[in-house]
């Protein structure tokens, strides 16, 4: 037997090397790798280097002067007034250009969602504001993909480390005709694809998932989860807007299930000159590392969305208000409250755009040459106050455009488990 | 016991590995840019205890007589290091004109039970110390392999090809082995559910062709046959080398291990044939899988062996027989497997997912009547499922129910057979001579599962699985408890316990009852 095996060993490995040469041909034959249709993705557009200030925001003038020291700049909106700053972890072009830098997104000729003009923004319709300001802020529809790795840290109370992972990210929207390539043809009012998998903590690697949000909102999601200790992948039970994205102290809410929601009801109650609270998490210096650069919405005008579950829906809030950046078109920050009216959580999103020097086109190491209006998330913190804990995401590299496979949203892809970002965009 | 302080020393170095790499901050892997490669290094440890304190009859192949002892209260006690190496050769993906990816896992295991104790299944060290451990001896490369997966990724346009040995999954249905038996089961201890762990790598080429996205064809070739091992499989001289002495071992497996060794006043010699890797031998399968709205389908197509060794005796009948070979079978599966999730605009139904599996299997082997003589079967088995969250208006992290229902027809059976009375009935795993373990035609059993994690960050995570077969009325529930108390650090608390009588599947365990323990280290 012990015998008969050698040899069968031997001729085994001789077979498999055999297919392996046979197929690596066959591949090389058949291979030409594939192209993203960069044509598609919307680079097009101009912005100046100093973006002209907006004159008239929601109705009220709006203007901008260089203040009393440098790096400091006086905004007015209305009667409200604001003085600027420059902060350390503001992109540079940020600190650099103060709140015009935030006028490059008022600039005529831009695409969805950017495409309303400055003085109309006010108008656009609630129901349109979470996918037009957060779904669209996280990964804009302007490119083909967008992609990342990301560190998320839960913190104890007391300050120290309760949980860390980190999670490659894939993303495409196809609102503007971008990504096409991505979608079947039986992908009917699909409005986006995002995938996800955990390369850390070494309990949950290799866990991910893909999320197909519908253009229809009355259509709930699809969401697949793939479990590697089966290697296979679930269809996961929808309907889960409201509960927490898997290891995180996130919502659903806030990750892939961003846009208007058919249980809840959303109002908008007013507008304000933002001059938002060095205290809030994301915008200081605490929890997240010196060199991931984000923009801060200060000197925006906000709009202030109410958000209520309609009657009868159980939802973990009584009421979301949330600070949307008319300029920017980018929700910053929200703050949701029990039923008592006690603030129970706040969340905060900053975003990153081309500029920024963690940010590549094609690839990890890719140029850094992508538009500099281009947006997408960069850090985005939750501050749980009934329980302590708080917790940072934020993007360590990230980009545009991957040269990634149209089937990349497959349970192949989650199925190969990859570990970088190099091999996960190989896909 | 040149193993067993070969062993020994083993487990010194996991430990004193464990210290020191314990000392230092870890973190999950290591990314070398420089040279394109990732490196992860986990420990793994468990302890099954058993719970029950009843006696235990087996057979000695050398004096040929049934004697009765004490069983060994420490079932399985496993350490397991894993090191995971991934590389990006980037200038070979360059000159090749796509992305190239490969992966090496290394899982050195070594299994105290069989030197730590001093009775129970230490007593019989010199029968089952092949079990434990694979840095040497049999389990190297066939079970247990040390060089667990190891692989090459080929990323060209529109293909992912993954050439080497690696585990392939199949199929929809959890627990329930329809479709998915590329790979077959090392089950030494068949109550761990991380299949990561237990399925045995197979060399393939394993070609997935996405013509457009959601639709994929798959190829899968593989050269080598590797049967499912349990304990009792071990052979010396043509005889099996122990009866029931692993405390996992099959009640049908004990049984015909006896008689081999003599329990029926004579002894059979057995023999063991593996298919050459003759291109007539390889295991060939295809794969067509797509997304049409909300279904997700699979169509499968399997030329492949008996997931185990089927025991032949040399003149067609136990009745006569001198001599047992041990060969597989081969067998054609043809099946599908599709889920789908409601979207209907009704919240009560809504988010409730739909599975379903099916796989007729020709040529499949199963042990028939009193006799067990081997007989050519066609089988049609077919599985529903339904996963839904449920409580989710009242619980923060609502909990995953999954109940499934599976049911096997005997359809067809390619030869007659004179077997000793209970014809039409076939032998089920627990099977040691009674009618009561003895399956009809029909067979069918649950399962249950449910899930919910608590805390901040899911760090706790508590489950229940239970099995329950219909005509063998037996039953197995493991609940369990996992508590992540840093990202590097995973301890498990869990029980196995078995009902139903003595000759059914599971219930043949129910003396085997444990608490276990789990502890998941991360190093690197």
């Amino acid at each position: 037997m012990r015998h008969y095996d050698q040899g069968q060993s031997r001729r085994t490995k001789a077979c498999a090397f055999l297919i392996a040469i046979v197929a690596a041909t066959v591949a090389l034959f058949l291979s030409m790798r594939w192209t993203v249709d960069g044509a598609l993705a919307d680079s097009s557009a101009q912005v100046p280097d100093v973006p002209p200030i907006p004159k008239v925001i929601a109705g009220k003038p709006y203007s901008v002067t260089p203040g009393e020291s440098p790096g400091t700049w006086v905004v007015k909106w209305g009667d409200q007034s604001m003085l600027w700053k420059a902060q350390p972890w503001m992109e540079d072009r940020q600190q650099k250009l103060g709140p015009a830098f935030i006028a490059q997104w008022a600039t005529p000729g831009l695409p969805f969602p950017f495409e309303v003009p400055i003085a109309e923004r006010d108008k656009i319709p609630v129901s349109e504001i979470p996918d037009r300001c957060l779904t669209f802020s996280y990964y804009g529809p302007y490119y083909n993909n967008g992609w990342d790795i990301s560190p998320i840290i839960v913190h104890l109370p007391d300050g120290s480390i309760r949980t860390s992972s980190l999670t490659l990210e894939h993303y495409t929207s196809f609102v503007n005709g971008n990504g096409k390539q991505y979608l079947a043809s039986t992908d009917h009012n699909v409005q986006r694809k995002y995938m996800w998998e955990l390369t850390a903590p070494e309990e949950l690697r290799g866990e991910g998932g893909v999320t197909t949000v519908y253009n229809d909102p009355t259509l709930v999601p699809e969401d697949t989860l793939y479990l590697p200790t089966v290697r296979r992948t679930r269809r996961l039970a929808g309907a889960v807007a409201k509960q927490y994205f898997p290891g995180s102290i996130y919502r659903y809410e806030d990750v892939s299930y961003s846009g208007a929601l058919p249980q809840l009801d959303y109002k908008i109650t007013g507008f304000k000159l933002w001059d938002p609270s060095d205290k809030l998490r994301g915008f200081n210096n605490e929890g997240i590392p010196a060199n991931v650069k984000r923009v801060s919405g200060a000197g925006e005008v906000v709009a202030i969305m109410e958000v209520t579950p309609k009657p009868g829906i159980s939802w973990w809030y009584a009421k979301r208000i949330e600070y949307v950046g008319l300029i920017s078109m980018c929700t910053y920050y929200t703050e949701e409250y029990d039923a008592s009216g006690k603030m129970i959580r706040q969340f905060t999103h900053l975003p990153i755009t081309g500029a920024n020097e963690n940010v590549h086109v094609g690839g990890p190491d890719g140029p850094n040459n992508a538009p500099r209006w281009w947006q997408m998330w960069g850090v985005a913190c939750v501050v749980d106050l009934e329980g302590g804990f708080v917790m940072d995401g934020w993007i360590q590299k990230g980009g545009f455009n991957a040269d990634s496979s149209p089937s990349i949203y497959s349970e192949t892809t989650l199925a190969a488990q990859p570990m970088t970002l190099v091999e996960w965009l190989s896909h | 016991m040149r193993i067993r302080y070969r062993g020994a020393s083993y487990l010194g170095v996991f430990l004193v590995g464990l210290v020191l790499l314990s000392s230092k901050v870890a973190e999950a892997c290591q990314t070398f840019d420089e040279y394109g490669i990732t490196t992860c290094l986990t420990f793994f440890s468990s302890a099954y205890i058993n719970l029950p304190d009843e006696r235990r009859t087996v057979f000695d192949a050398n004096t040929e007589t049934f004697f009765t002892r004490h069983p060994d209260n420490l079932l399985f006690q496993n350490n397991q290091l894993l090191a995971l190496f991934d590389g990006n050769p980037e200038k070979l993906s360059e000159a090749v004109g796509f992305p190239i990816h490969w992966h090496l896992e290394m899982r050195p295991t070594y299994d105290s039970t069989y030197d730590a104790t001093g009775f129970g299944q230490g007593t019989y060290h010199s029968y089952l110390s092949s079990l434990a451990t694979n840095v040497s001896g049999s389990m190297q490369d066939n079970y247990q392999p040390l060089f667990r997966e190891y692989y090459v990724d080929l990323h060209p346009k529109h293909f992912f090809i993954r050439l080497g040995r690696q585990i392939i999954a199949w199929g929809k249905s959890d627990g329930v082995y329809m479709l998915d038996i590329i790979n077959n089961f090392n089950l030494i201890n068949p109550q761990i559910f991380n299949e990561q762990q237990i399925k045995i790598p197979v060399w393939a080429a394993n070609i997935v062709w996405q013509p457009y996205p959601g639709g994929e064809l798959q190829g899968i070739f593989i050269p080598q046959y590797y049967p499912t091992y349990y304990t009792g499989l071990q052979m010396k001289g043509g005889f099996p080398i122990n009866g029931s002495y692993g405390d996992f071992t099959y009640g049908s497996v004990a049984a015909i291990n006896n008689e081999l060794n003599g329990s029926l006043g004579f002894k059979i010699p057995t023999d063991v044939n593996n298919p050459s890797s003759r291109l007539n031998n390889w295991v060939y399968g295809a794969r067509w899988s797509e997304q049409r709205g909300s279904i997700h389908y699979t169509l499968n197509y399997l030329y492949t062996w008996t997931t185990g060794y089927i025991y032949y005796p040399n003149t067609g009948t136990y009745a006569t027989a001198t001599a047992v070979n041990l060969r597989p079978h081969r067998m054609n599966v043809a099946g599908g497997s599709a889920d789908y999730e409601f979207n209907t605009g009704n919240p009560w139904i809504d988010g409730t997912v739909l599975r379903a599996e099916s796989a007729v299997t020709i040529g499949d082997v199963y042990y028939e009547g009193n006799l067990g003589n081997p007989v050519d079967v066609t089988h049609w088995g077919i599985l529903g499922g339904v996963d839904r969250e449920i409580l989710g208006d009242y619980l923060e992290r609502p909990v995953f129910f999954s109940f499934q229902y599976w049911q096997d027809w005997v359809l067809h059976r390619n030869n007659e057979c004179a077997c000793g009375g209970n014809e039409d009935m076939f032998q089920g795993l627990g099977y040691q001579g009674s009618h009561s373990g003895l399956r009809g035609m029909y067979e069918s059993l649950s399962t249950l599962y449910m899930d919910k994690t608590s805390m901040t960050g899911d760090v706790l995570d508590t489950s229940l699985s239970a099995v329950y077969e219909w005509q063998f009325h037996d039953w197995w529930l493991q609940p369990h408890v996992g508590y992540r108390i840093s990202d590097n650090t995973t301890l498990g608390l869990g029980f196995n316990i078995y009902a139903g009588g003595k000759q059914t599947p599971y219930g043949e365990f129910t003396n085997t009852s444990n608490v276990f323990f789990e502890l998941h280290q991360t190093l690197l």
